[in-house]
Protein backbone atom coordinates (compact mmCIF):
# COMPACT_ATOMS: atom_id res chain seq x y z
CA UNK A 1 0.00 0.00 0.00
CA UNK A 2 1.31 3.13 -1.10
CA UNK A 3 2.32 6.16 2.03
CA UNK A 4 0.75 9.34 1.69
CA UNK A 5 2.60 12.51 2.45
CA UNK A 6 0.77 14.52 4.97
CA UNK A 7 2.07 18.10 5.63
CA UNK A 8 1.50 19.69 8.72
CA UNK A 9 1.10 22.65 10.01
CA UNK A 10 -0.21 24.20 13.64
CA UNK A 11 1.03 27.07 16.45
CA UNK A 12 3.80 25.73 17.76
CA UNK A 13 5.33 23.56 15.07
CA UNK A 14 8.63 25.11 13.91
CA UNK A 15 8.21 23.49 10.40
CA UNK A 16 5.92 22.10 8.76
CA UNK A 17 5.91 18.45 9.52
CA UNK A 18 6.29 15.58 6.75
CA UNK A 19 4.29 12.58 8.30
CA UNK A 20 3.54 8.95 6.12
CA UNK A 21 0.08 8.33 6.03
CA UNK A 22 -1.77 5.07 4.82
CA UNK A 23 -4.59 5.37 2.88
CA UNK A 24 -7.03 4.52 5.16
CA UNK A 25 -5.48 6.22 8.73
CA UNK A 26 -7.93 8.16 10.11
CA UNK A 27 -6.94 11.76 11.03
CA UNK A 28 -6.46 10.82 14.60
CA UNK A 29 -3.83 8.57 14.17
CA UNK A 30 -1.71 10.80 11.77
CA UNK A 31 -1.74 14.02 14.36
CA UNK A 32 -0.71 11.27 17.19
CA UNK A 33 2.50 10.75 15.45
CA UNK A 34 3.29 14.40 15.38
CA UNK A 35 4.69 16.16 18.47
CA UNK A 36 2.34 18.62 19.42
CA UNK A 37 1.77 20.64 22.54
CA UNK A 38 -1.02 21.73 24.44
CA UNK A 39 -3.99 19.59 25.25
CA UNK A 40 -5.17 16.77 22.62
CA UNK A 41 -9.00 18.37 23.80
CA UNK A 42 -8.26 21.49 22.37
CA UNK A 43 -7.11 20.51 19.12
CA UNK A 44 -8.92 21.28 16.01
CA UNK A 45 -7.94 19.92 12.71
CA UNK A 46 -8.64 21.80 9.20
CA UNK A 47 -7.64 21.05 5.55
CA UNK A 48 -5.76 23.39 4.03
CA UNK A 49 -7.50 26.69 3.09
CA UNK A 50 -11.20 25.28 3.64
CA UNK A 51 -13.02 27.31 6.70
CA UNK A 52 -14.37 25.00 9.54
CA UNK A 53 -12.74 21.67 11.17
CA UNK A 54 -12.92 18.50 10.09
CA UNK A 55 -13.46 15.10 12.38
CA UNK A 56 -10.37 13.60 13.43
CA UNK A 57 -11.82 10.32 12.58
CA UNK A 58 -12.01 11.24 8.71
CA UNK A 59 -9.90 8.72 6.77
CA UNK A 60 -6.88 10.18 4.37
CA UNK A 61 -8.08 8.84 1.70
CA UNK A 62 -11.09 10.29 1.51
CA UNK A 63 -9.83 13.76 1.96
CA UNK A 64 -7.78 13.53 -1.19
CA UNK A 65 -9.03 14.17 -4.99
CA UNK A 66 -10.49 10.76 -6.10
CA UNK A 67 -7.78 8.87 -8.30
CA UNK A 68 -8.53 7.98 -11.74
CA UNK A 69 -7.33 4.32 -11.24
CA UNK A 70 -5.07 2.88 -8.22
CA UNK A 71 -4.10 4.87 -5.36
CA UNK A 72 -4.70 8.43 -4.27
CA UNK A 73 -2.21 11.47 -4.80
CA UNK A 74 -1.03 13.33 -1.99
CA UNK A 75 -0.26 15.45 -0.12
CA UNK A 76 -2.77 15.91 2.53
CA UNK A 77 -2.29 19.33 3.50
CA UNK A 78 -3.44 20.01 7.30
CA UNK A 79 -3.59 22.23 10.02
CA UNK A 80 -4.27 21.99 13.85
CA UNK A 81 -4.94 24.91 15.81
CA UNK A 82 -7.22 25.98 18.78
CA UNK A 83 -8.57 28.99 17.37
CA UNK A 84 -11.28 28.13 14.68
CA UNK A 85 -10.83 31.93 13.05
CA UNK A 86 -7.84 33.96 12.85
CA UNK A 87 -8.60 37.74 12.22
CA UNK A 88 -6.86 38.99 9.91
CA UNK A 89 -5.57 43.23 9.47
CA UNK A 90 -3.65 44.21 6.63
CA UNK A 91 -2.17 47.86 6.06
CA UNK A 92 -1.52 49.42 2.98
CA UNK A 93 -0.57 53.04 1.71
CA UNK A 94 -2.44 54.05 5.17
CA UNK A 95 -5.51 52.10 4.72
CA UNK A 96 -6.61 49.44 6.76
CA UNK A 97 -8.45 46.00 5.87
CA UNK A 98 -9.77 43.60 8.45
CA UNK A 99 -11.20 39.99 7.67
CA UNK A 100 -11.46 36.83 9.59
CA UNK A 101 -9.69 33.09 7.70
CA UNK A 102 -9.71 29.99 8.70
CA UNK A 103 -6.16 29.14 10.58
CA UNK A 104 -5.61 26.85 7.67
CA UNK A 105 -5.76 29.53 4.94
CA UNK A 106 -2.44 30.04 3.31
CA UNK A 107 -0.57 33.20 3.43
CA UNK A 108 -1.07 33.07 -0.87
CA UNK A 109 -4.71 33.58 0.08
CA UNK A 110 -4.88 36.02 2.16
CA UNK A 111 -2.58 37.93 0.17
CA UNK A 112 -4.93 37.57 -3.15
CA UNK A 113 -7.67 38.47 -0.70
CA UNK A 114 -5.22 41.83 0.26
CA UNK A 115 -4.27 42.46 -2.99
CA UNK A 116 -7.45 42.00 -5.32
CA UNK A 117 -10.86 42.55 -3.06
CA UNK A 118 -9.31 44.89 -0.16
CA UNK A 119 -7.15 47.30 -1.65
CA UNK A 120 -8.26 46.74 -5.86
CA UNK A 121 -4.28 46.85 -6.80
CA UNK A 122 -4.32 46.22 -10.47
CA UNK A 123 -2.91 42.83 -11.87
CA UNK A 124 0.54 44.12 -12.15
CA UNK A 125 0.65 45.81 -8.70
CA UNK A 126 -0.96 42.99 -7.29
CA UNK A 127 1.83 40.44 -8.06
CA UNK A 128 4.81 43.22 -6.88
CA UNK A 129 3.09 43.14 -3.47
CA UNK A 130 3.59 40.39 -0.27
CA UNK A 131 2.53 40.51 3.35
CA UNK A 132 5.07 41.20 6.21
CA UNK A 133 3.87 40.81 9.51
CA UNK A 134 3.50 44.24 11.68
CA UNK A 135 6.27 45.27 13.39
CA UNK A 136 9.21 42.66 11.71
CA UNK A 137 10.56 41.76 8.52
CA UNK A 138 9.08 38.58 8.32
CA UNK A 139 7.77 37.62 5.05
CA UNK A 140 6.21 34.06 5.74
CA UNK A 141 6.54 31.84 2.33
CA UNK A 142 3.29 31.44 -0.10
CA UNK A 143 2.12 27.71 1.48
CA UNK A 144 2.76 28.85 5.36
CA UNK A 145 -1.04 28.70 7.13
CA UNK A 146 -1.34 32.06 8.90
CA UNK A 147 -2.25 29.80 12.06
CA UNK A 148 1.51 29.49 12.12
CA UNK A 149 1.82 33.06 12.88
CA UNK A 150 -0.05 34.19 15.59
CA UNK A 151 1.00 35.04 19.09
CA UNK A 152 0.46 33.63 22.45
CA UNK A 153 -3.31 32.89 23.29
CA UNK A 154 -4.10 35.70 20.45
CA UNK A 155 -6.35 34.43 17.12
CA UNK A 156 -4.92 37.48 15.02
CA UNK A 157 -2.15 38.73 12.63
CA UNK A 158 -1.79 42.14 11.16
CA UNK A 159 0.49 42.27 7.85
CA UNK A 160 1.72 45.08 6.18
CA UNK A 161 1.24 44.88 2.59
CA UNK A 162 4.66 45.85 0.97
CA UNK A 163 6.37 45.97 -2.34
CA UNK A 164 8.94 43.78 -3.56
CA UNK A 165 12.03 46.16 -3.40
CA UNK A 166 15.01 45.55 -5.92
CA UNK A 167 18.18 44.68 -4.90
CA UNK A 168 21.05 46.77 -6.36
CA UNK A 169 23.87 48.46 -4.93
CA UNK B 1 30.73 0.32 2.47
CA UNK B 2 29.30 3.92 1.37
CA UNK B 3 31.08 6.86 2.49
CA UNK B 4 30.42 8.76 5.58
CA UNK B 5 28.13 12.13 5.24
CA UNK B 6 30.24 15.14 6.42
CA UNK B 7 28.75 16.95 8.63
CA UNK B 8 27.42 19.96 6.14
CA UNK B 9 25.98 17.52 4.11
CA UNK B 10 24.07 15.77 6.79
CA UNK B 11 22.23 18.90 7.75
CA UNK B 12 21.39 19.51 3.92
CA UNK B 13 19.73 16.24 3.54
CA UNK B 14 17.90 17.37 6.82
CA UNK B 15 16.94 20.23 5.00
CA UNK B 16 15.75 18.31 2.14
CA UNK B 17 13.42 15.94 3.98
CA UNK B 18 12.21 18.70 5.76
CA UNK B 19 8.51 20.20 5.20
CA UNK B 20 9.34 23.70 3.92
CA UNK B 21 11.45 21.95 0.69
CA UNK B 22 9.21 19.17 0.64
CA UNK B 23 6.11 21.13 0.32
CA UNK B 24 7.27 23.51 -2.28
CA UNK B 25 7.89 20.46 -3.72
CA UNK B 26 4.66 18.60 -4.03
CA UNK B 27 3.02 22.17 -4.93
CA UNK B 28 5.48 22.05 -8.43
CA UNK B 29 7.64 25.03 -7.50
CA UNK B 30 11.04 23.04 -7.68
CA UNK B 31 12.71 19.56 -7.68
CA UNK B 32 16.11 18.20 -6.38
CA UNK B 33 18.07 17.35 -9.69
CA UNK B 34 21.13 15.59 -8.65
CA UNK B 35 23.18 15.93 -5.30
CA UNK B 36 27.44 15.32 -5.45
CA UNK B 37 28.57 16.93 -2.83
CA UNK B 38 29.21 20.40 -2.12
CA UNK B 39 27.56 20.71 -5.26
CA UNK B 40 23.08 20.53 -5.68
CA UNK B 41 20.99 21.04 -8.81
CA UNK B 42 17.61 21.87 -8.22
CA UNK B 43 15.03 22.80 -10.96
CA UNK B 44 13.03 25.69 -10.27
CA UNK B 45 9.55 26.56 -12.31
CA UNK B 46 8.74 29.58 -13.37
CA UNK B 47 5.20 31.01 -14.39
CA UNK B 48 5.35 30.35 -17.99
CA UNK B 49 6.21 26.50 -17.24
CA UNK B 50 9.65 26.93 -18.00
CA UNK B 51 12.32 25.21 -15.43
CA UNK B 52 15.72 26.96 -14.66
CA UNK B 53 18.26 24.74 -13.37
CA UNK B 54 20.59 25.67 -10.25
CA UNK B 55 23.59 24.51 -9.36
CA UNK B 56 24.99 25.32 -5.95
CA UNK B 57 27.84 25.20 -4.17
CA UNK B 58 26.99 24.75 -1.01
CA UNK B 59 30.67 23.69 1.04
CA UNK B 60 29.94 24.66 5.23
CA UNK B 61 26.64 24.42 4.71
CA UNK B 62 24.28 26.01 6.39
CA UNK B 63 26.49 27.78 8.76
CA UNK B 64 28.03 30.05 5.37
CA UNK B 65 25.38 30.62 2.32
CA UNK B 66 25.46 29.01 -0.44
CA UNK B 67 26.51 30.11 -3.90
CA UNK B 68 24.12 29.01 -7.51
CA UNK B 69 24.49 29.77 -10.62
CA UNK B 70 21.99 29.06 -13.53
CA UNK B 71 22.39 25.57 -14.80
CA UNK B 72 21.59 24.09 -18.10
CA UNK B 73 19.48 20.58 -16.93
CA UNK B 74 19.92 18.89 -20.10
CA UNK B 75 23.59 19.73 -21.32
CA UNK B 76 24.47 19.49 -17.15
CA UNK B 77 26.54 22.68 -18.10
CA UNK B 78 26.06 26.62 -17.33
CA UNK B 79 23.44 27.80 -19.08
CA UNK B 80 23.81 29.79 -22.42
CA UNK B 81 22.58 33.56 -21.26
CA UNK B 82 19.88 33.35 -24.32
CA UNK B 83 18.12 31.33 -22.20
CA UNK B 84 18.40 33.15 -18.70
CA UNK B 85 14.80 34.97 -17.64
CA UNK B 86 14.18 38.00 -19.22
CA UNK B 87 12.39 41.32 -17.44
CA UNK B 88 12.40 44.76 -17.09
CA UNK B 89 13.15 45.71 -13.05
CA UNK B 90 13.85 43.29 -10.71
CA UNK B 91 14.98 40.51 -13.22
CA UNK B 92 17.40 41.91 -14.95
CA UNK B 93 19.18 42.52 -11.29
CA UNK B 94 19.20 39.46 -10.14
CA UNK B 95 19.90 36.94 -12.77
CA UNK B 96 22.63 39.46 -14.16
CA UNK B 97 25.57 37.73 -16.69
CA UNK B 98 27.59 40.97 -16.06
CA UNK B 99 27.90 40.05 -12.38
CA UNK B 100 30.74 37.61 -11.83
CA UNK B 101 30.36 36.51 -15.51
CA UNK B 102 27.35 34.94 -14.25
CA UNK B 103 28.53 32.36 -11.72
CA UNK B 104 25.90 33.44 -9.18
CA UNK B 105 22.17 35.16 -8.62
CA UNK B 106 22.59 39.02 -7.18
CA UNK B 107 20.76 38.06 -4.51
CA UNK B 108 21.43 38.61 -0.69
CA UNK B 109 20.77 35.17 -0.20
CA UNK B 110 24.24 34.23 -2.11
CA UNK B 111 27.47 33.58 -0.40
CA UNK B 112 29.21 35.59 -3.35
CA UNK B 113 27.37 38.48 -3.94
CA UNK B 114 26.28 39.10 -0.21
CA UNK B 115 30.36 40.05 0.24
CA UNK B 116 30.70 43.76 0.41
CA UNK B 117 27.19 44.15 0.53
CA UNK B 118 26.83 44.67 4.21
CA UNK B 119 23.31 47.53 3.30
CA UNK B 120 21.45 44.57 1.94
CA UNK B 121 21.29 43.49 5.48
CA UNK B 122 19.41 46.25 6.54
CA UNK B 123 17.54 46.67 3.21
CA UNK B 124 16.67 43.22 2.32
CA UNK B 125 16.13 41.69 5.17
CA UNK B 126 13.94 39.07 4.15
CA UNK B 127 16.00 38.41 1.47
CA UNK B 128 19.01 37.16 3.58
CA UNK B 129 20.39 33.69 3.97
CA UNK B 130 18.59 32.18 6.66
CA UNK B 131 20.56 28.82 8.07
CA UNK B 132 17.40 28.10 9.82
CA UNK B 133 15.30 27.59 6.96
CA UNK B 134 18.27 26.59 4.66
CA UNK B 135 18.04 25.64 1.22
CA UNK B 136 14.23 26.31 0.52
CA UNK B 137 14.73 29.94 1.48
CA UNK B 138 16.94 30.27 -1.51
CA UNK B 139 14.79 28.43 -4.20
CA UNK B 140 11.85 30.22 -2.62
CA UNK B 141 13.30 33.92 -3.61
CA UNK B 142 14.71 32.54 -7.34
CA UNK B 143 11.20 30.72 -7.63
CA UNK B 144 9.46 34.38 -6.40
CA UNK B 145 10.98 36.21 -9.47
CA UNK B 146 10.45 34.02 -11.81
CA UNK B 147 6.74 34.13 -10.48
CA UNK B 148 6.48 37.71 -10.39
CA UNK B 149 4.78 39.96 -12.68
CA UNK B 150 8.42 41.29 -13.61
CA UNK B 151 9.09 37.65 -15.33
CA UNK B 152 9.02 37.79 -19.24
CA UNK B 153 9.88 34.15 -19.89
CA UNK B 154 13.30 33.42 -21.49
CA UNK B 155 15.52 36.17 -23.11
CA UNK B 156 15.70 34.29 -26.31
CA UNK B 157 12.16 33.30 -26.98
Amino acid sequence: MKSIDVFLQGHGLADIAVLAAKPDDTLAEIVSKANLLGPKEARLLFLEDIDGPIDDHAVVEELLPLPTDGEPIGPLRLHVARCRHVEVAVRFNGEAAKRRFTPSATVERVRRWAVRRAFHLPPRDAAEHVLQIQGTSIRPDRDVHIGTLTQGQACAIAFDLVPCQRVEG
Amino acid sequence: MSAPVSPDEAVFRAHLAGGRFRSGAAAGRWRLVAVAWPHAVFGVRAADGAEYGLRFECSDYPRTPPTAGLWDLELNAPLAVNKWPAGRDRIPLAFNPGWKNGACLYLPCDRISIEGHANWYQQHPSLVWDPAIGIAHYLRVVHDLVNSSDYGGRRAA
